[in-house]
């Protein structure tokens, strides 16, 4: 075949690692329903089911893709595989992949595969640690409630946002302008009141275009500025 | 009467058997990722230090974040019982996402979760909602991860620059995006946010300028979620 891309032993691994376990968590998840339905016979009728689909679809469907296309560029393929399957990936996976990288001084387009790997590494303790977390809660989860101080129980509803505060910090100092830009679509769309479909991708989207229209002229511009030097250049042998 | 009867079978021990395989597949595929990644450390010049010390920061960073799911979690065992409410916790989507899918199943019933008229049936429906949302976000990656991989590739063969910028860009859309969803959301979810923010920047700054700070860089998203929680709360009173 021709075009054939050879990838190295690591994302040849990533891949398959990837494909394998989500097949598995595919398959699995039906666990639940089917156990459901074999011992007490419970189930909704088909149609229920597929019209809760197209609820689902209506509302998620686009997202599916667009957070991909939004994450991978930064937490690479192994970022998604174990993002996506761990879930929580806005909230939990990639504030620990990007603080993991703040805290090493790594920069993704000048280390790349440092980058990659680090995430990894840190997105793996995340994952240790989260699932630890609702076994923790799952077994003693109300004791927990009745000695943890009412202050501080309130103060986890702000979990939440302060973790997105964490986000906006690290990624409007990589390139403030360039977040500036992205905030104010988000304001202009927030103030748009669409369906709320819309709003990720119209922003992902405006964001990405005026960065490539910004990239677009600095290269012509730089084109311009060699073309200059070039005539320069003939005139001084003239 | 129904409502007890779904509430049985939701915390049947039994379910734990169907639950618990897709975690620990869950949990076996990030100590694999994460031995790929040390096992080509050295490749990408990464020292035992460095692998060491973002294993230390994924951990500590990772405490506040998934502390903020007790809360959700209780109240969500409450409804949906241990076994589900665990399991979905501790894989695809977030705790909004499982609470709305559930909510949309008890909807195909004109009910709602947890209210009279939920029974085994919407009880169910709820799970079978979770389920098929869960399980989208892993086809969509399935179809097309790999493809995005070669897509890349290319890409980055005709011009190294576009992927990047791309990449920056959607990611500042998407965080930006949030943080204003965040920030509008209410006026103690947008003073969290900001504190935060600041708090991040600070620390950062200290860490790069003071050798002596650098233990507040390094685990500045832990501490700076710590000091806009607390914060927060005694700004903004009990609810």
């Amino acid at each position: 075949m021709k075009n054939k891309i050879e990838y190295d032993k690591y994302t040849v691994n990533t891949i398959r690692i990837g494909i394998t376990t989500c097949l598995l968590g595919v398959i699995l998840s039906f666990g639940p329903p089917l156990y459901l339905y074999l011992v007490y016979g419970a189930i909704p009728p088909g149609k229920s089911i597929l019209s809760g689909y197209l609820v689902i679809l209506s509302m998620f469907g686009i997202s599916y893709f667009t957070d991909m296309i939004a994450f991978y560029p930064v937490a690479g393929l192994t970022g998604i595989y174990m993002g996506y399957f761990a879930g929580n990936m806005s909230g939990l996976r990639l504030p620990v992949m990007l603080a993991a990288r703040e805290a090493l001084g790594i920069n993704q387009q000048s280390e790349p595969k440092k980058a990659e790997i680090v995430g990894t590494i840190a997105m793996g303790a995340s994952v240790f640690v989260s699932v630890a977390a609702t076994s923790l809660v799952a077994i003693i989860g109300p004791w927990i409630l009745s000695v943890l101080p009412q202050v501080i129980i309130e103060a986890f509803d702000y979990a939440s946002p302060a973790i997105m505060g964490t986000l906006v910090a690290i990624v409007g100092r990589q390139d403030v302008k360039r977040f500036v830009i992205a905030s104010v679509l988000a304001g202009v769309v927030l103030f748009m009141d669409l369906p709320a479909l819309f709003n990720f991708p119209l922003v992902i989207f405006a964001s990405i275009a005026i960065s490539l229209y910004e990239y677009k002229k600095h290269k012509e511009k730089a084109e311009e500025e060699d073309r200059k030097e070039e005539k320069d250049k003939e005139v001084q042998f003239e | 009467m129904e409502n007890l009867d779904y509430m049985q079978v939701a915390n049947d021990p039994k379910l734990w058997l169907v639950t618990i395989p897709i975690i620990a597949v869950v949990v076996i595929q990030a100590i694999l990722y994460v031995r790929n990644g040390l096992s080509h450390a050295k490749e990408a010049d990464l020292s035992k230090e460095e692998c060491k010390k973002a294993f230390k920061v994924g951990i500590v960073s990772s405490i506040g974040p998934s502390f903020g799911v007790v809360t959700v979690m209780l109240s969500m065992i409450a409804i949906l019982g241990t076994p589900v409410t665990w399991q979905r916790l501790s894989m695809v989507g977030n705790a909004q996402q499982e609470m709305l899918m559930a909510e949309i199943g008890a909807g195909l019933y004109n009910t709602q979760v947890g209210r009279p008229g939920y029974g085994l049936e919407q009880f169910t429906a709820s799970m079978w909602m979770q389920t098929l949302h869960g399980i989208n976000w892993l086809i969509a990656v399935l179809l097309l991860l790999h493809r995005m991989e070669k897509v890349k590739v290319r890409v980055a063969k005709k011009d190294a620059y576009i992927l990047p910028i791309v990449g920056s860009a959607a990611l500042a859309g998407v965080i930006a995006m949030l943080g204003a969803t965040q920030a509008k959301s209410s006026n103690g979810n947008a003073i969290a946010l900001l504190i935060a923010a600041l708090s991040m920047v600070v620390f950062t700054k200290l860490g790069d300028k003071y050798k002596s700070f650098r233990k507040l860089k390094e685990y500045g998203v832990g501490f700076s979620m710590l000091i806009a929680m607390v914060l927060t709360r005694l700004i903004m009173g009990p609810k």
